[in-house]
């Protein structure tokens, strides 16, 4: 503020100039404390203060007085500014307002306003300006006091900042925010909130909660705003209308209370737009339902499982497919569920995907269902999620379709192994197939024939009018039968027995032929030899026949011829016509003694067989029919054990081997040595039986070759080809084995080992004889035979051996003395045709009672049963009638040692 | 006393045959036709040795069956030679039969002299 001049006293009147001075000094006292005061609120204040005249801007006035603050923050001398105007120190871009403020401030006499200050060295100082005017001396003059308003320009452009970014910040939230006061008005709201609406943040703030969301959904959100207002947290899930079209949205909204110091001021509101979640969420569980349904209702099997192969879950169809409940499955390892033949597959299969190297893999394999049984099925594995290694796999059922495949491989199978030729043509005759049978008939390979006619086949053995009937027979649609006899690659003949049938399309037409043929060459041979065999058990019957009057009509000769010489005297003319007779009647014994040993026919099957008897029948019969050009050697050792062997067997090995000797040797002339022996190098275990000639000896190549069957080096009609085939037959048969030590010109010898029967070695005793003396036998039988004299024979015979026998001439009485003492017997022997019952009856009968119990059938013809039928009942042996009773006390002894050697005790009785 | 042989034959020219053999070498010989007819003739007389075919209407199967009676001490009391020239079976099989019978000396016919008279020396002389 300007001092006061005091340098304008009032003179004017002299009278009172003293009361006055004194008054005027007074005054002047007064003033000057008021000057000290004020000058030492200028100074004291940190404001700073001017004092100029109010005047136009243009006319530019000084100051009047600064304050010494003004002179230092603008960094002027008090000189220096009181030659300066108000304008030199506003910011030059305040000065526009300048005029403006001046006109307000002397109108109103007061005015406050925002200025910029400029300092000597251009700083700035924004500043807050009060200016009241007064009049001093008839001018009107302003004071303006200037507060420094830097600080609070800092903290109020902080503050908008911070507004600002906050304001930034909740704008771009995804999520709307509010806050509400506890009077329901909103108070804040960020831009996403003010969207929802359609209207300006601005227009929301300020306005009643229930006035912007609008009654209804005001009313849907009340109760969490009334728990919000309450203190607590609440959340709230709601559609709520869209602003875009009004269509619900679905969202969630949080309500934040509030509270400073225990008083609820008003709550947040967050609210969350989560429609496209809800709706996705909504989406993919009806997605999941459909899939479910699926998996549920699929008629494949589905199944998922863990790394380790463990089942997590399987649909019915795949529980139903392997006979399991509802869940069962689960916890089972795949394994568990697969044929042990399949499962190193199934675990490399889905090793390959579980590892990554496929997304998708797949095999065929076999599942075993919960009953046992196996389920052939298409599994197909994919990964279901590989972080969590679990994977599921797809089973299709094709047992169906492997059984359907199998048939037709079966089918295939059984066509191309058929021992029967298969060949089909086209209508032509052109060969399409052939199987391996007809590869092995005719040594035609398949890819020789294919595209050829089977006349490459053609022998000459028939003739045109044959073929031409054949063609004749087919042509009118119908099958043709008959044998054929075809020439091989290798240029042999062969017969078959054919047969030729048209195959028609489902027209009628005839699409091929099929040929299937059998090579009955071997059957035509057999068939001759059969009729041979035939031929010579006739001969065989017929002299046993006529043996016992024969032998009867010879003794009666012989004898007689004896009776004669004894009465001749020595020197008599007479007796060597007598002798010669004796001699021819020798023969005659000897040769029907021949016929008789080679048609015995004894069936009675392997049992020991006294090898020295019958080499030395073979021996007999060979010296009376080989010519005597040849020299037989035997070197048979008499010690030789017997052998388990049907002695026909070994008859006909000998014979063979020696008549193939024989022809062996250049104009039948030479030596035939037949050996017998024991192996020296086995203990007694093996026999040697050996033939050999001096005569032409084998080829190596025939050597190899002798053995198998139809080969032969004889000429057309000489022989078979057979015979060291059936040899071969009979000693691999008998658990023997065969060497040819041969050479060209060298001879031929054939070393045979036969296995020596086992011999009882828990008797001290040496080789039992093949049967025990009589009255040695023990054991209770029952013997059951409705012919009086038949069994009062064969009691006496078994009685003879040592038996102790009770006869029955009834079946019935048989059975009933049976019943009563189960365990009294070891043995039946029981005819079969008797009257009320027969033996097969009875055997069934005792059988029920007692299982164990070895029972021998004899019946005159043989029942209508198989052996294993009759060996259900009980019935060990089966003797053909007449029974040589030497016969029926082995039957007896072997069927009672086989129940000795039996596992059942013989003390269990069915009852 | 004279050793007396019975000889059961149904041949009738292998019979007289045998019965003058026997005769001649000086045996007191009864001859039978059939198995049946021994079982009656052996009521009334004793015999030393039973010669027997083995193919008769009543076969020599039979008739030993019957003589040689299980258990009974001291057998038929006579010896036994069994012949036989075979039937439906070769003669062995009977032969082997009648062995089991009890006869003590088989032979197929037809038989040399010498062997017929030498068995009956030797089983008598048992």
């Amino acid at each position: 503020m300007p001092p006061v001049d005091p340098s304008c006293p009032d003179l004017a009147a002299e009278l009172g100039f003293a009361r006055r001075l004194d008054q005027l000094e007074r005054q002047n006292a007064e003033l000057r404390q008021k000057l000290r005061i004020n000058q030492c609120l200028c100074t004291a204040t940190g404001d700073l203060i001017f004092v100029h005249p109010l005047e136009a801007a243009g006319q530019a006035p000084v100051f009047a007085s600064v304050n010494d603050e003004a002179c230092r923050r603008l960094g002027y001398a008090r000189e220096e500014l009181l030659r300066m105007r108000p304008q030199d120190i506003i910011a030059e871009a305040d000065l526009d307002d300048v005029e403006e403020e001046v006109r307000a401030l002397q109108a109103d006499g007061e005015l406050q306003f925002l200025k910029t200050l400029v300092g000597r060295s251009g700083q700035r100082i924004p500043v807050e300006i009060r200016s009241r005017t007064f009049e001093d001396a008839g001018r009107v003059m302003a004071v303006s006091i200037a507060r420094d308003i830097t600080e609070r320009e800092i903290q109020r452009r902080q503050l908008a900042e911070q507004e600002s970014r906050l304001r930034l910040l909740t704008d771009n939230l995804p999520a709307q925010m509010a806050y509400v006061d506890r009077d329901q008005v909103y108070r804040f709201v960020n831009a996403r909130y003010s969207e929802r609406f359609g209207v300006p943040v601005a227009s929301i703030v300020g306005r009643r909660v229930c006035e912007v969301l609008g009654e209804s959904v005001y009313a849907e959100f009340k109760p969490s705003i009334e728990r919000a207002l309450a203190g607590e947290f609440a959340q709230q899930r709601a559609r709520t209308p869209s602003c875009a079209d009004g269509t619900p949205r679905w969202v969630d909204a949080r309500f934040v209370p509030d509270i400073v110091a225990g008083e609820v001021r008003g709550y947040y509101v967050l609210v969350l737009d989560v429609h496209d979640h809800v709706v996705a969420s909504e989406a993919l569980a009806r997605q999941e339902r459909v899939v479910e349904d699926f998996v549920q209702r699929a008629p494949v099997g589905i199944a998922v499982c863990d790394a380790q192969g463990a089942i997590q879950r399987a649909n019915p169809a795949f529980e139903t497919l392997l006979g399991y409940g509802p869940d069962e499955l689960t916890g089972l390892r795949a394994s568990d569920i697969t044929h042990p033949d399949d499962r190193a597959g199934d675990l490399a299969l889905c090793g390959r995907v579980v590892s990554g190297a496929c997304e998708v893999a797949s095999c065929r394999k076999r599942y075993l269902h919960r009953d046992g049984g196996i389920v052939w099925a298409d599994l197909t594995v994919s990964m279901a999620d590989r972080e969590a290694g679990l994977w599921f796999g797809v089973v299709r059922d094709v047992t169906g379709e492997v059984g359907e495949s199998f048939q037709q491989q079966r089918l295939l199978t059984a066509i191309e192994q058929s021992d029967d030729s298969i060949v089909i043509t086209a209508p032509d005759g052109t060969i399409e197939y052939v199987n391996a049978a007809f590869t092995r008939h005719t040594g035609y390979r398949a890819d020789e024939v294919l595209g050829r006619n089977p006349r490459l086949l053609k022998s000459g053995a028939q003739d045109h009018a044959f073929y031409a009937e054949i063609w004749r027979t087919l042509l009118a649609g119908e099958s043709w039968s008959g044998q054929l006899v075809n020439r091989r690659r290798d240029g042999s003949m062969f017969t078959e027995a054919a047969s030729i049938t048209p195959v028609r399309d489902a027209q009628g037409r005839t699409v091929n032929y099929v040929a299937v043929k059998r090579d009955i060459t071997h059957e035509q041979e057999l068939e001759r030899d059969i009729r041979q065999a035939q031929k010579m058990e006739a001969i065989g019957q017929l002299a046993a026949g006529i043996a016992h009057d024969f032998n009867n009509v010879v003794y009666a000769i012989m004898g007689n011829t004896e009776l004669a010489l004894t009465r001749l005297p020595d020197d008599h003319d007479a007796g060597g016509f007598l002798r010669d007779s004796l001699t021819a009647c020798l023969r005659a014994r000897d040769l029907v003694g021949r016929i008789l040993a080679f048609s015995r026919r004894q069936d009675a099957g392997r049992e020991q067989t006294d090898l020295n008897q019958v080499v030395g029948e073979v021996l007999d019969l060979l010296r009376s029919a080989l010519p005597s050009t040849v020299d037989l050697v035997a070197e048979i050792d008499p010690a030789c054990p017997p052998i388990l062997a049907d002695g026909t067997d070994v008859h006909q090995i000998l014979m063979n081997l020696c008549s193939n000797a024989v022809q062996a040797m250049p104009g039948g002339k030479g030596r035939l040595v037949v050996g017998l022996d024991v192996d020296p190098a086995s203990a007694g275990a093996w026999i040697r039986l050996r033939v050999a000639d001096d005569g032409a000896g084998m080829t190596p190549e025939v050597a190899r070759r002798c053995f198998e069957p139809y080969f032969t080096t004889k000429g057309v009609g000489e022989g078979t080809g057979m015979g060291l085939s059936i040899v071969h037959g009979l000693v691999t048969g008998l658990g023997g084995t065969l060497a040819v030590d041969t050479a060209p010109g060298r001879g031929t010898a054939i070393a045979i080992r036969l296995p020596a029967a086992a011999v009882d070695h828990t008797a001290a005793a040496p080789p039992a004889p093949p049967r025990p003396a009589p009255g040695t036998r023990a054991g209770r039988l029952m013997v059951v035979e409705d012919e009086p004299s038949v069994l009062r024979l064969e009691t006496s015979a078994l009685a003879q051996a040592g038996y102790q026998v009770s006869p029955f001439g009834d079946p019935a009485a048989a059975l009933a003395a049976f019943a009563a003492d189960p365990g009294g017997f070891d043995l039946v022997l029981t005819d079969q045709t008797m009257p009320g019952a027969t033996g097969v009856d009875l055997a069934r009968a005792i059988h029920d009672l007692r299982a164990d119990l070895p029972i021998i059938l004899c019946s005159g013809y043989g029942p209508d049963r198989s052996t294993a039928a009759l060996q259900a009942l009980g019935i060990r042996r089966r003797l053909a009638k007449p029974v040589a009773l030497d016969d029926l006390v082995a039957a007896v002894a072997s069927s009672l040692g086989d129940r000795a050697g039996a596992a059942s005790p013989p003390d269990r009785v069915r009852s | 006393m004279v050793t007396r042989i019975l000889v059961v034959e149904d041949d009738p020219s292998v019979q007289s045959m045998l019965r003058q053999t026997l005769v001649d070498a000086g045996y007191d010989v009864l001859t039978a036709n059939d198995g049946s007819e021994v079982i009656a003739l052996l009521k009334a007389q004793s015999i030393d040795l039973l010669i027997t075919d083995m193919v008769m209407p009543m076969s020599g199967v039979e008739l030993l069956g019957s003589l040689v009676k299980p258990g009974l001490a001291g057998g038929p009391g006579f010896k036994i030679i069994a012949i036989s020239g075979g039937g439906d079976l070769d003669p062995e099989r009977y032969l082997r039969s009648a062995k089991l019978l009890g006869a003590d000396r088989t032979l197929a016919k037809p038989i040399l002299r010498q062997v017929l008279l030498q068995t009956i020396d030797e089983v008598l002389a048992e």
